[in-house]
């Protein structure tokens, strides 16, 4: 039994969490879901995200539904505004993990639908790529195997060479 | 599925009968027995393995075969991050500058193909306006310089249109051997540049023409000079990257008209190769070409008109831009004189109601001296700094600015001179122009604080506009009062006349507590209020005291000097001075210093 106003998730790999209904709420997919089911009781299963990535799920959802972002409040003026320099601290601390982490939290946030999570990952990653001052430093810190060959890379740097040889 | 795993398991059967990979698989299967059907991928890509492994077995290669062969993917710590759909790789490369997208292309092939997507290119655009590297891209496609700016009416026009030529250009430059000839805006290009060529050689490419018709009888150019402008098209061509078929052609069929079976066999050649679009063009009768000849100047005249108009307004914008970096240089300097200009007046004001020297006061106008030295002075400044950098059009700009500065200096001329009794007017009307004046802030401020409230954007912003509201409606009314009182039309005592100035120092504390917004304010938005509140606080306490000690100085119930009136008034500016130095100090070591404004983030 789940005690009032909580409910039950599984990871896929069986873990159990307890969440307040309305802070599971927060992931669109689990919204849709609990107004599909009229059994309050029933453990929800999160097939694609493991134990370890849902309690990061479920500890920035509990800290963003006790701490509301006021960004939330006002719309997006600009809809192709993309900034990644606004991640609040809280945020920034949360997202310092390890790769691998971090895409599964995006998968798990695309998966269950939680748009600040994906943008804020997804700032993160844009942030690690704008670090990267080459080609091949981005190559090195996402372990990416170069798989041109020689000919397709130096077609593809001349393609580009008009603003490559601005930096 | 189950077929699938009957299927693996033989496979594996097969493995096991070779008996040197027994151990090792034997762990392996039972794990891969266990997986959950749904994962099909995973098992798709064991299937390859093993079956690469029993290929690799039956010829007889015995080569070790490498322990990660067996790793489904989630373990594999390589390139996590081009596991993630495409989708989400496309969210995340919105946030990054175009340069950083060229580089990303650089990396690996699967992100070449997602790097090339349309639509993540318009929102790059869009959201990173600094766009020397569009401009210049479109500067080197259209053979143009910076001095004859594109077509453009306002800088939104500016970014979208180049935004749009660079984007189609970007595609020109992936495409250079297929190009649709559907889009409009490569139309226009191509079209430019070809007229561009035709402009520069357009005798020669007539009597090439000509040369085409009759190439076999007589050429009308003597040989070296054919080559000198042979070249010079070739540089041309060169220079700009924008090399279409036709022009390939027209390099083409210049170079091989000396013997016409080599230029057939050439238009042969490049036929084959150029599409129709430019087949059509070249071999259609010369009159059409001169027609279209035509039509091309006129577009490009018209082209060349709108460019110079618009050309211009872009200058404007620049002009601008150059403007408000000089008011930003001449503010701070002056906004420091106000308070020196306070300080000096204060210690006169004090000077001239306690001490007199033998039969000498310090005169009204000295003591209002500070005042009218710094109008004059910023006249003088905003004078030298016109004549220095003005342009005609920036005098009118920084004069109309530093108008919001001189303009309530006129009202305070009146109080002056009534206080030195060259007036020969009541209070009441000496004190209506600043009234006059205050209330016409008034409506202004009504006017934007509704603008406000009814966008609910910033509650900093509202709390500054809402104080505005109500320093510009209790101020005129304590002038009012004044000027009655001291027209002695009522004789109400002194501290009902600083009743509203009163209200005024009080207002923040009842707007802290009544404001509703403030339940849902951001973090951001309650930092800039509590420093808004600070200075808001060193303000006013020391000026409510000085009220209560001016009430308790006219009132006369208790006789002390005036000296301990204006203490509050040193605090204040003590307060003054160290803001007045801040102030200049950031201004010009600060963090938004005139040199730190020259560093660009990079983009």
């Amino acid at each position: 039994m789940t005690e009032l106003g909580k409910i039950k998730l599984v990871s896929s790999d069986s873990q159990e969490f307890e969440v307040d209904r309305e802070v599971a709420a927060m992931s669109q997919t689990i919204k849709n879901l609990l107004e599909a089911i009229e059994d309050e009781n029933t453990a929800i299963p999160i097939e694609n995200v493991k134990g370890e990535i849902l309690e990061r799920v479920i500890h920035y959802c509990e800290h963003h539904y006790n701490h509301p972002s006021p960004k939330n409040l006002t719309e997006n003026e600009n809809e192709y505004e993309r900034r990644t320099d606004d991640i609040e601290p809280w945020d920034q601390t949360f997202c310092n993990v390890e790769q691998p982490i971090l895409f599964e939290l995006i998968l798990a946030a695309n998966y269950l639908d939680i748009k600040p999570l994906l943008d804020v990952c997804c700032k993160t990653v844009a942030n690690l790529i704008k670090e990267c001052r080459s080609p091949e430093e981005i190559r090195k810190r996402f372990k990416i195997k170069n798989d041109f060959t020689k000919e397709e890379e130096e077609e593809i740097r001349k393609e580009n060479a008009w603003c490559l040889d601005e930096k | 599925m189950s077929d699938q795993s009957d299927f693996i398991e033989e496979k594996l059967s097969l493995v096991r009968n070779q008996n040197i990979f027994q151990v090792s698989l034997a762990e392996r299967d039972l794990e891969l027995l266990s997986y959950p059907y749904t994962i099909l991928q995973q098992q798709i890509v064991l299937k390859i393995n093993i079956d690469n492994l029993i290929k690799d077995c039956t010829q007889g290669d015995l080569s070790p075969i490498p322990s990660d062969l067996f790793k489904p993917p989630q373990n594999e710590h390589d390139s996590q991050i081009l596991d993630l759909p495409q989708e989400i790789l496309l969210l995340i490369f919105e946030y990054l500058p175009p340069i950083k997208l060229i580089m990303l292309r650089l990396t690996c092939l699967p992100f070449n193909n997602i790097t090339r997507d349309k639509e993540l290119w318009r929102i790059v655009c869009h959201n990173y306006e600094k766009l020397f590297i569009w401009e210049k891209l479109y500067f080197d496609r259209n053979n143009t310089s910076v001095n004859n700016l594109p077509v453009y009416g306002s800088r939104a026009d500016l970014v979208s249109e180049i935004i749009e030529m660079s984007y189609n250009n970007q595609n020109l430059l992936n495409e250079t051997d297929e190009t649709d000839g559907t889009d409009e805006m490569n139309k226009k290009n191509k079209k430019k540049n070809r007229k561009k060529n035709k402009n520069k050689n357009k005798g020669k490419t007539k009597t090439k023409k000509k040369k085409k018709n009759q190439s076999q009888t007589n050429q009308l150019l003597n040989p070296n000079e054919q080559d000198l402008e042979l070249n010079r098209t070739n540089n041309n061509l060169l220079n700009s990257n924008n090399i279409t078929p036709i022009s390939h052609f027209r390099i083409r069929s210049l170079s091989t008209n000396n013997s016409s079976v080599e230029k057939t066999n050439n238009v042969e050649l490049s036929i084959s190769r150029i599409r129709h679009y430019y087949i059509d063009e070249i071999l259609e009768p010369e009159y059409t070409l001169i027609n279209k000849l035509k039509k091309i100047k006129t577009i490009s005249k018209e082209l060349f008109s709108q460019r110079k108009r618009n050309s211009r307004l872009v200058r404007q914008h620049l002009d601008e831009q150059r403007l408000e970096e000089k008011l930003k240089r001449t503010l701070p300097p002056i906004l420091f004189l106000f308070p020196l200009a306070f300080v000096i007046f204060t210690i006169l004001l004090n000077l001239y109601f306690t001490y007199s020297f033998g039969d000498w006061k310090p005169h009204i106008y000295l003591i209002l001296s500070p005042f009218i030295i710094t109008i004059v002075f910023v006249y003088l400044v905003i004078i030298a700094n016109s004549l220095l950098f003005g342009t005609r059009r920036s005098i009118k700009l920084i004069l109309a600015s530093h108008l919001g500065f001189v303009i309530p200096m006129f009202p305070v001329l009146f109080i002056v001179l009534k206080v030195c009794g060259k007036l020969p007017l009541g209070w009441v009307s000496a004190l209506s122009p600043p009234f006059a004046y205050l209330t016409f802030g008034f409506i202004i401020a009504l006017y934007s604080c509704c603008d406000f409230l009814r966008h609910r954007c910033n509650a900093h912003y509202t709390f500054l506009n809402i104080s505005m509201l109500v320093w510009y409606l209790l101020f005129p009314c304590f002038l009012l009062l004044l000027g009655l009182r001291l027209d002695e039309r009522i004789d109400w005592g002194w501290s009902y006349v600083f009743i509203p100035l009163f209200i005024f120092e009080l207002f923040p504390m009842l707007f802290l507590l009544s404001h509703p917004l403030l339940t849902q304010i951001t973090r951001v938005e309650r930092m800039d209020i509590a420093t808004t509140m600070k200075y808001f606080l060193i303000g006013t306490i020391p000026f409510a005291l000085f009220q209560l000690l001016l009430i308790l100085w006219l009132r006369e119930d208790i006789n002390f000097s005036f000296t301990i009136v204006m203490i509050p008034i040193y605090l204040l500016d003590i307060v003054f001075t160290i803001v007045g130095v801040s102030g200049i100090h950031s201004y010009l070591f600060g963090k938004n210093s005139l040199r730190a404004k020259n560093c660009y983030d990079d983009i």
